[in-house]
């Protein structure tokens, strides 16, 4: 038998309202409903959600007139991973320090100069640049492998990710030759690579040809 | 037309803290956080700088919270794991190069 419970001296219902006694919440349990054909709804606010509530799902059928959203979209600053191929959801920004070495392990690395990396990740995508300058690469037995990416590049076996290079100094390589980066699967550094296109082959960058004043912008993304 | 004055607060504070993911082969994903406050100890922003550890590489220069994750996550057999998986990755680039 439906029912209506009327509690309090200042609770009441008319004809557009139903309000509570001064001070608590009109609460409909869980259970039951407060249905609507949503042609009424004109006005809702953060203050007539009481914390803790939840919004029901929207109906995207009916999304006919969203209103412009002039604040921010907020994630937690720990992701909540979604195996959902629809579903957004990351999103972080930051800085990342680029070493250089000659290989991926522990080893001798090249003394830096003033390099500073960015980084934004949006769900799986990980968007990266920095600005790589070296003041001495001596120790080195090869001058290849850029450490300390933000994060781990994805095992999947197609993972592999290019990275582009433009504007370098400091680097004693002959016409015709280019270098470009490489991400691994599964890895966390990126090989730079010396791409010979009359030869064409490719070959890990040496001590010889990326002097201790090298130089090098790399921008590109890989997946996470 | 209407122009916004961009304008930046001053930290006069900041704190330090680490955090991260281990993913299942023993990189340590480290995640520095700094917050910045104002003079009223009001947080005015956020700063992540990251990096990744992997099982073999040299962590010591790490804070020692890092230190402590990585002693136990690089655990021997990882360790081997991951040179395995360099060198086969090594060789697979030389027999296709």
């Amino acid at each position: 038998m439906p029912q209506l419970d009327f509690d309090g001296a200042n609770s009441k219902i008319s004809a557009d309202k139903i309000q509570g006694q001064s001070g608590t919440t009109v609460t409909i349990p869980t259970g039951h409903n407060l249905a609507g054909d949503g042609s009424g709804l004109t006005s809702l606010s953060a203050a007539n959600i009481t914390s803790g509530g939840t919004l029901p799902a929207l109906n995207g059928s009916a999304l006919t007139n969203l209103p412009a959203h002039s604040g921010n979209v907020a994630f937690p600053a720990t992701q909540v991973a979604s195996a959902d191929a629809n579903t957004l959801d990351d999103y972080e920004e930051g800085t990342w320090t680029p070493r250089f070495a000659s290989t991926w392990g522990s080893g001798p690395e090249a003394t830096m100069g003033p390099t500073t990396g960015y980084y934004v990740k949006i769900g799986r995508l990980v968007i990266i640049n920095a600005f790589v300058i070296t003041t001495s690469v001596s120790g080195l037995a090869a001058a290849s492998y850029i450490k300390d990416l933000p994060f781990a590049c994805s095992s999947d076996t197609t993972a592999n990710n290019v990275i582009s290079t433009t504007q370098g100094g400091g680097l004693a390589i002959t016409p015709g030759t280019y270098i470009s980066g490489m991400i691994d699967r599964n890895t966390t550094h990126l090989r730079l690579q010396l791409w010979d296109s009359a030869v064409g082959t490719s070959h890990l960058v040496t001590t010889t040809e990326w002097t201790d004043d090298g130089s090098l912008y790399i921008s590109g993304h890989y997946f996470v | 037309m209407a122009f916004k004055k961009v304008t930046t607060s001053v930290p006069t504070s900041e704190e330090v803290s680490y955090d991260g993911e281990i993913l299942e082969n023993g990189i340590v994903q480290v995640r520095k956080c700094t917050i910045k406050k104002d003079v009223d100890g009001n947080i005015i922003g956020k700063a992540y700088h990251r990096h990744c550890i992997e099982p073999g590489q040299d962590y010591s220069n790490e804070s020692q919270e890092v230190k402590d994750i990585c002693a136990v996550e690089h655990t021997p057999k990882k360790i081997s794991d991951r040179a395995a998986f360099m060198l086969a990755q090594e060789l697979a680039r030389k027999e296709t190069s």
